[in-house]
């Protein structure tokens, strides 16, 4: 299982980072956080997961997908987001 | 420094002329809480009264509230204040984005920018290094671009900047700060502000100050509640989601009031409407656009002839449709967007062009002051023309740049009954003559005008008598336009706006428009949960109406004003709303000067001169805001 994020849907909020830090650290950063979203210079996103991300098994869910506003992150079998690029894992 | 938990417990203080920093610890500031309440202290006694705006000696003060960082939902806003351009007292701006959460990442709970640098320069803040790098080569592009540039120079996309445009590099007094290309801080001409420092930009990107909570889990469950129970049941957040406040604002058959034709009617046509409805801007979108950690996501990027901009609220459709009688969705986004890359506001831009388009319709200038410009309303490239020239200050925009009750002055020939000033700062508002809660709140507000401070987007919603009661302890407001329990509906709206800025929280998804959002109960509960600390929801009011007697002190030492500056323009005291369900409306002035003795006993003020009071300053603890205002010889009752 991955977390994948429907760029389409993501509106640049960020909070699923917050709420990653969180999940790491006790302490909200962006530093910290297994996913990051990149602004371009035409508006547009770009989306990654580090392979830190542990799936948040702690937790009831991962904390991303609980925050994100927009439902825009979904577990995923196969096919995280990297870049812009889908790859197989 | 004593660790922290909610601030970083740090000050960065940049003196440009020198090109030195220094660091405070923000503990000892910690009575004003943080955001708009430290800044205002900081402003209060950092600036002496004979330092003109534009002087190297005003300062640019930046603040990001306690709650900033953290994951509570917008808590991104930053605070940016400073002296006026254009009235001389408080100059006041905010804005989303992500530049308050970088700037907590990076170590500060503030930043306070002095002095003037000798060449066009901007400041890039990594953490504890201050970099002061040369932005000649910047100079003249837009704020879209600007951005852009230094994050590509710096190699790092995730930079947040604070730019500004044109408009700020001509000193045009109400040139406003864009944060991240396209968010902005407008009210004092923070932009002319920088530009008179020679500060293009300033960029930062912050990795080594991770914000602690003092109570994580009561903090996460507290806020998993607030989400579920509150925030995704909130109406206000469901319609800014779909479309910003376009959405609440234009809707056919809504019959509501709005400012046309520099503000002289208050009724604009369901035809006039149509063709502004939300989805006739739909075809020059890129995607929609969220501030950092906002789940209400209500902004959105735009395309319009090749300019790129973030936008567009009910503040640009007032100012670029109704308020110059355009009716073209294009043309209005991309009035904004000019405005966005020249960094100029939106609301005192409008309220310039409007002015010069009602004085050349009644005849009063001509081709030969307009640079041979034909100017009537209804016309969007004539507005787009003006906005060009202001920004550049090139010929009849020279004078505009001035601000409408400059330009006004200089005209003369009568222009100065057009000009629709309070404190020399213009109003471009709807329901002025209607609505008398919002009336009252913009024009006592401590900025000059602008409708965040006292004004109550509640009073658009006929808040029953017992939710009146419950929320604020006040009588029935549900009538908009009776006078009964406005002076203190907007007392009320003042403290507790002062309480939103002071955390870094958002006022349009609060409390200030949805009666359910951000309840005061909510935020000393997440504010408690966050810092450790154990304030009660009326200690955070408290703080609200301290900030209220430090700008209004502020006002009263630098810029001389008192009660004759809290009345309203004749024009909606002589001329009634035109058409509509509030056809007839106008404000009374008799009622009007009842409402402000109402309204200045409630804070402890003096009904004649309409300054802070001895007894009212002590209360609030501000027995250092007596002593200065002693000092420059002004004795407070």
């Amino acid at each position: 299982m991955r977390i994948s994020v429907e760029e389409e849907n993501c509106k640049g909020c960020l909070a699923c980072e917050l709420a990653c830090s969180f999940h790491h650290t006790k302490e909200f950063s962006l530093e910290d956080a297994s996913m990051r979203i990149f602004f371009d210079s035409e508006g547009g996103l770009n989306i990654a997961i580090l392979p830190t991300c542990d799936l948040c098994l702690d937790e009831r869910l991962p904390l991303c997908i609980e925050f994100c506003p927009a439902r825009a992150i979904k577990l995923s079998k196969t096919n995280p987001y990297f870049g812009d690029k889908e790859k197989a894992v | 420094m004593k660790t922290l938990c909610g601030w970083t417990g740090k000050i960065l203080f940049i003196d440009l002329s020198e090109g030195t920093t220094r660091v405070e610890p923000t503990e000892k500031y910690l009575p004003f809480i943080g955001g708009r309440g430290i800044n205002q202290w900081l402003l209060f006694n950092l600036l002496e009264k004979d330092v003109e705006a534009l002087h190297p000696r005003n300062v640019i003060i930046l603040g990001a509230g306690p709650m900033v960082g953290t994951l509570v939902p917008t808590a991104s806003r930053l605070s940016l204040d400073y002296k006026n351009a254009i009235t001389g007292g408080v100059g006041s701006g905010n804005c989303g984005g992500r530049f308050a959460a970088e700037m907590k990442y990076a170590g500060y709970d503030h930043m306070v920018i002095i002095g003037k640098a000798a060449k066009p320069t901007y400041i890039y803040i990594q953490d504890d290094r201050v970099n002061f790098r040369d932005a000649s080569d910047i100079w003249r592009q837009g704020t879209w671009e600007t951005d852009n540039v230094i994050k590509h120079k710096e190699k790092d996309m995730s930079i947040s900047t604070l730019t500004i445009g044109t408009g700020g590099e001509n000193l045009v007094k109400f040139a406003c700060i864009i944060g991240d290309g396209g968010r902005a801080a407008a009210y004092g001409g923070g932009g002319a502000i920088m530009g008179s420092k020679n500060l293009k930009a300033i960029a930062i990107r912050g990795r080594s100050s991770p914000i602690k909570v003092a109570r994580p889990v009561e903090f996460m469950d507290r806020l998993r509640k607030f989400k579920r129970d509150i925030f995704e049941k909130s109406r206000a957040v469901r319609i800014h989601r779909e479309g910003g406040t376009l959405g609440a604002y234009l809707l056919p058959g809504e019959n509501r009031p709005h400012g046309v034709k520099n503000l002289s009617e208050a009724f604009w046509s369901n035809d006039s409407i149509k063709n502004m409805a939300r989805d006739k801007f739909d075809e020059f979108l890129v995607r929609r656009h969220s501030c950092f950690n906002c789940p209400t996501y209500c902004s959105a990027i735009y395309k319009v002839r090749d300019i790129i901009c973030e936008g567009i609220q009910a503040n640009s459709f007032r100012a670029f449709g109704t308020n110059v009688d355009v009716k073209c969705a294009e043309d209005v986004l991309y009035a904004h967007a000019l405005c966005n890359s020249y960094g100029l506001d939106c609301d005192q831009t409008s309220a310039a062009v409007a002015w010069a388009i009602d004085c050349y319709e009644k005849g009063i200038i001509d081709e030969r002051d307009t640079d041979g410009l034909k100017l009537r309303f209804g016309d969007g490239s004539c507005v787009a023309e003006l906005i060009t020239k202001i920004a550049f200050r090139e010929g009849f925009g020279d004078i505009l740049a001035e601000g409408v009750y400059e330009a006004s002055k200089i005209v003369g020939r009568g222009s100065e009954e057009l000009a629709m000033c309070v404190k020399k700062n213009s109003i471009m508002e709807a329901a002025m003559r209607s609505h008398k809660a919002w009336a009252l709140g913009i024009v006592t507000s401590t900025k000059g005008t602008g409708h965040l401070r006292g004004a109550p987007g509640l009073e658009f919603q006929k808040v029953p008598p017992k939710i009146s009661k419950k929320s604020f302890n006040i009588g029935d407001i549900s009538n908009p336009t009776s006078y009964e329990n406005k002076a203190a509906f907007v007392v009320w709206q003042e403290r507790y706006k002062g309480v939103i800025d002071i955390m870094g929280i958002c006022a349009l998804t609060s409390m200030w428009m949805d009666i359910t959002l951000f309840v005061p109960e909510d935020v000393a509960g997440l504010f408690n949960d966050i810092t450790g600390k154990n304030y009660s929801p009326e200690e955070l009011l408290n703080a609200g109406e301290a900030l209220q007697n430090i700008e209004r002190s502020f006002n009263v030492l630098h810029a001389g004003f008192g009660r004759s500056d809290d009345m309203p323009p004749r024009k909606f005291t002589a001329i009634p709303v035109n058409e509509g369900k509030f056809k007839g409306e106008k404000l009374d002035i008799d009622k009007w000067n009842q409402m402000l003795d109402e309204y200045y006993e409630l804070h402890g003020w003096d009904r004649v001169t309409g300054w802070p009071t001895k007894k009212g300053l002590l209360r609030c603890g501000l027995d250092v805001v007596i002593d200065k205002l002693a000092k420059n010889g002004i004795i407070l009752s």
